[in-house]
């Protein structure tokens, strides 16, 4: 028979092995985070008030001179503005369309699986190879799209060289890749909304296709709409890839991670270009911001 | 006697119509639903089709029939070899599977354990840790990019695999999966397990990991997808062509095949794309799981 | 307020086999009936029939004498309170029981959300509707709660603001699909005497689904029971318990179950148990196998073995339940051993008279109170003392006589 005090001691040499296992098992991951997130975030914010450029044998610290050199900066204003107008275009575009199909498709029975297929296979691509792709598809003379407005009495579009246009046709490549991704996870909400509710909306007189959406559709899917919107938002600010295939951030399509590259791997202006990432990561964090504030709610929802 | 109190409208009557028979209202819907998604269909497959159509076509039927996706005479082999030979793609696939695989597999042994720590096994600085992984998630590599750029210089480790793979060496979105998936396997299991004096550690991957094997592995499709396609960090760490991965090959296959070869640029854009349309075919649903895993938090 | 409800020969099958075969039911107006049977019987799809919800393949349903199989839910002006009273979570209880006077009072624009401050008779429809809510709120004594939403109310406090969404329409008929399947055993049993009560206060039809058969039993006027697509039996609660046409029927209804212990019909219609000829007359061909079923308030024990027609039987346990005891026997009933259930008075004070568990006593049973079922489970007259059945008549009319 042990006493309560002899227990004692043996409780807490396990308890002190067991901390010591999830320390030893969460080491790796710890020392990871410090050294590829942690230090790096607090060096960028750190070089951001510095004008520190590689190579270069001195580095002095300038204060917010590189923040307020890019409020004054055009090409940094065009970026800034490029980027949030390629997102308003992506962001409503890209929920209402992946809203709008998943509402088409969650209803077909033989025909759902084809079409899900269909809509996810742009999500898949390597988006520099599609971009080079549409670049063909967009071609004055050699593409498909100016032939068939040719054909149906249009004028000829130059969708990537027309500084007015160019905008626009990235944002529409952006929509291509994200609409299907969008899709899925609408049917995924819609899929969770139960039966039930739509028979009670029937029983009720709400039973036509505006009421049900109005009724029990739009309001059961709001948590996920919020997330779409979000992930959208962010997707559609982070964009990179088609401005570098396409144009090289040439003809006005100056877009904010492109500005950055350019100052900071290109032209090599590491503390102005940690400033820009400064503002870059300011928006990511108000984004996420959204999608916590959302999340906190939802625990309140039912 | 009748009591009702309100008269059918159009689309109460359609709700319940006459059996055997469909409304006039519910062909049109149908037929309106299909019209709209077949519209949609052919914007998603339109770059497909017209891609491996130019692949396969002969320069002077790409400039003469702009607007037909048929073609007429296989010009395939020409334009594969063509663009084959203008840029090393097999090596640029290469790369992206060396660089993937090593990724993914640094990732697993990393977020497992920590987040096996972070779910079951409490200790000094569990809170401080997982605040720091909630933190993590919000920021994406572009953000520490300069700082582990000019690291990675200092030590003269730029144009290495080791450079393309080290900042994603630890996934937060990793730890933060799996911290859930383990968090709802139940503990008497485990003490169970430790109390016929197996060590933790193979309860870790001979008990509880199995149990997580679907997240395990929709996650790691995410991993392989998001960086097969990454191209903003192999663009900053690599200059070599030998070591470029997909996105980055083809970004020097583009600007070297200038000029008016769209047969061998749209074979190019073929051989790097394909891959991970063929895997998105073969397990579908395995794949979207994991692409949209971000879904689920 | 009550409308008559006629289903008459619904049909309905969703491919593999049909799922209602030929239902047909005649429900008066202001009657409570109810609809029972185990998982699988089509219970529920003949409540989502009836409210619009599902269409039948052949057969027609009439409220008020009027053919409504065109009609959607809303028009046929039925109310459904659901298994899960499916409320809109996202709405207030008060939006809730609204809805359905929004949707019939006010048109689509003057819904939409902006448009609808157009409109300038919204505001008092709005104010009658307000009125209308909260006086069926009181009524359901649920008007604090108003201005909560479903997330923040109790199973009990859901399932009557679905039912004030039911009422606030004044509906000709109320369907209910076991409302109080999720509620725990004391609510339930409250709420099955608020809804009692609430059925003689409206004065409506009601059609009840459940597959427990005391809130059938304890509920309503009539009851039906369905198998396998098909309507067993339908008559008032007692006619089902004490005179069930079928074998199913006999088993399903009353707790605990009605004994069942195969038996043979011999010469002249003599059944027997085993050995034991049991005085009661069958008409079947001699040598049919039959069911032979007894409540267990029709089990005597006799500590005495004398009797010719009394079984042999062990006590397995005794339960005692406070003002009755219930003793599970091994029945010997010739080749085999059958599990039964008597019931037995508590008051039965003497020690000798209450056996122990595991003696071996003898039983008889209460002819009057005998069912034999044939090999299909369709119940079979019987005579009693094994007169046959002319000689039965001319002493019911000697009875009459005298």
């Amino acid at each position: 028979m042990t006493s309560a005090l002899n227990i004692q001691p043996a409780a807490a040499a396990r308890r002190r092995r067991i901390a010591a296992l999830g320390a030893l098992f969460a080491a790796p991951a710890a020392v990871l985070i410090v050294a590829i997130l942690v230090v790096p975030v607090c060096m960028l914010l750190a070089l951001s008030f510095t004008d520190y450029e590689i190579g270069a044998i001195a580095i002095r610290w300038v204060g917010t001179a590189n923040f307020e050199r890019a409020i004054t900066d055009p090409v940094f204003r065009r970026a800034i503005a490029n980027t949030l107008l390629y997102v308003a275009i992506v962001l409503p575009g890209g929920v209402a369309l992946g809203l709008l199909f998943a509402l088409l498709i969650h209803a077909r029975t033989r025909t759902r699986g084809f079409y899900e297929v269909v809509y996810f296979l742009p999500v898949t691509t390597t988006l520099i190879a599609m971009a080079a792709v549409w670049q063909f598809l967009l071609h004055p003379r050699l593409g498909p799209v100016n032939a068939a407005l040719k054909a149906l009495g249009f004028s000829e579009q130059a969708f990537i060289s027309d500084p007015k246009l160019l905008l626009p046709t990235l944002a529409a490549i952006g929509l291509w890749q994200v609409v299907g991704f969008n899709m899925v996870l609408f049917l995924a909400g819609l899929s969770a909304i139960p039966r039930d509710l739509y028979d009670a909306a029937a029983v009720d007189g709400a039973g036509g296709a505006v009421d049900r959406f109005l009724t029990v559709t739009w309001p059961m899917l709001a948590p996920t709409t919020l997330f779409v919107a979000v992930t959208t938002s962010i997707t559609a600010f982070k964009v990179f890839d088609t401005v570098a295939a396409l144009t090289q951030g040439k003809y006005g399509s100056e877009v904010l991670l492109y500005a950055i590259y350019l100052e900071g791997f290109q032209y090599f202006k590491m503390g102005y270009a940690a400033a820009l990432t400064v503002v870059f990561l300011a928006f990511m964090l108000a984004f996420s911001l959204v999608q916590a504030f959302q999340l906190d709610r939802r625990v309140h929802y039912s | 006697m009748t009591s009702l109190a309100v008269a059918p409208s159009e689309a109460e009557q359609s709700a319940a119509p006459r059996p055997g028979h469909l409304s006039l209202g519910k062909a049109f819907a149908l037929v309106a639903t299909h019209a709209v998604l077949v519209v949609g269909a052919v914007v998603m497959l339109l770059p497909f089709v017209w891609m491996f159509a130019t692949a396969v076509r002969p320069p002077s039927e790409i400039l003469a029939h702009p607007l037909d996706p048929f073609p007429r005479a296989f010009h395939g082999v020409e334009n594969f070899t063509q663009a084959l030979k203008t840029a090393p793609l097999l090596k640029f696939m290469a790369n992206g599977v060396i660089v993937c695989a090593g990724i993914l597999i640094v990732q697993l042994l990393v977020a497992i354990p920590a987040a096996y720590a972070l779910a079951k096994l409490s200790f000094p600085g569990r809170s401080l840790l997982f605040g720091l992984v909630i933190a993590g998630l919000c920021i994406p590599i572009q953000v520490p990019a300069l700082p582990l750029y000019i690291a990675l210089a200092n030590l003269g480790l730029l144009d290495t695999y080791f450079a393309m793979m080290v900042p994603f060496f630890i996934s937060v979105f990793a730890i933060f999966l799996f911290r859930q998936t383990f968090k709802t396997f139940p503990d008497e299991i485990i003490q169970a397990a430790r109390v016929d004096g197996v060590g933790e550690i193979e309860i870790l991957w001979r008990i509880v990991v199995p149990s997580a094997w679907p997240a395990i592995a929709a996650f790691s499709v995410f991993s392989v997808v998001a960086h097969w396609n990454d191209l903003y960090w192999p663009m900053i760490v690599i200059q070599r062509l030998e070591y470029a991965p997909p996105p980055l090959g083809m970004l020097f296959f583009t600007g070297t095949e200038s000029g008016a070869n769209y047969g061998s640029l749209m074979a190019g854009a073929t051989i790097i794309t394909l891959p991970l349309v063929v895997l998105f075919l073969i397990a579908r649903r395995r794949f979207v799981q994991g692409i949209t895993m971000t879904g689920i938090k | 307020m009550g409308t008559r409800l006629q289903i008459e020969a619904i049909s309905k099958s969703f491919g593999a086999g049909p799922v209602l075969d030929d239902v047909s039911l005649d429900v008066a107006p202001g009657e409570f009936v109810s609809l029972v049977g185990s998982s699988g019987c089509g219970k529920s799809t003949l409540l989502r029939i009836i409210a619009g919800l599902e269409t039948q393949n052949s057969g027609s349903v009439r409220i008020g004498d009027v053919a409504v199989d065109h009609l959607g839910p809303r028009a046929r002006n039925i109310a459904m309170v659901f298994q899960s009273y499916a409320l809109y979570p996202h709405m207030t209880a008060f939006d809730n029981i609204a809805l359905p006077l929004v949707v019939g009072r006010l048109s689509l624009p003057e819904r939409l959300p902006l448009i609808r401050y157009l409109s300038p008779r919204r505001r008092r429809v709005e104010r009658r509707i307000t009125d209308d809510v909260k006086k069926v709120a009181a009524q359901l004594h649920i008007e604090p709660l108003l201005a909560r939403k479903p997330g923040q109310l109790s199973g009990g406090q859901r399932q009557r603001v679905a039912l004030a969404r039911a009422m606030v329409r004044q509906p000709s008929v109320f369907l209910m699909d076991e409302p109080l399947s999720n509620l725990d055993a004391q609510l339930r049993v409250h709420m099955r005497d608020e809804l009692v009560d609430l059925h003689k206060r409206l004065g409506a039809t009601f059609v009840y689904v459940t597959h427990d058969q005391v809130e059938a039993m304890t509920m309503s006027t009539r009851v039906a029971m369905m198998h396998q697509g098909r309507i067993a039996q339908v008559g008032r609660p007692q006619d089902l318990y004490e005179r069930p046409q079928t074998l199913d029927v006999a088993r399903f209804i009353g707790s605990p179950s009605i004994n069942v212990l195969p038996g043979r019909v011999g010469a002249g219609g003599q059944l027997s148990i085993g050995a034991r000829e049991i005085p009661v007359g069958v008409s079947l061909p001699s040598g049919s196998a039959v069911s032979v079923a007894f409540r267990p308030e029709a089990v005597r024990l006799n500590s005495a073995s004398g009797d010719s027609d009394a079984l042999t039987a062990r006590i397995r346990r005794l339960e005692h339940h406070g003002s009755e005891i219930l003793a599970y026997l091994d029945v010997m009933a010739g080749e085999s051993v059958e599990n039964a259930v008597a019931r037995l008075p508590s008051h039965v004070d003497s020690e000798s008279q209450v056996p122990t568990s595991g003696t071996e006593i003898s039983i008889s049973l209460d002819q009057s109170r005998l069912h034999v079922f044939d090999a299909e489970g369709r119940a079979v007259a019987t005579t009693p003392e094994g007169l046959s059945p002319p000689r039965i008549v001319a002493r019911q009319r000697a009875a009459a006589a005298s």
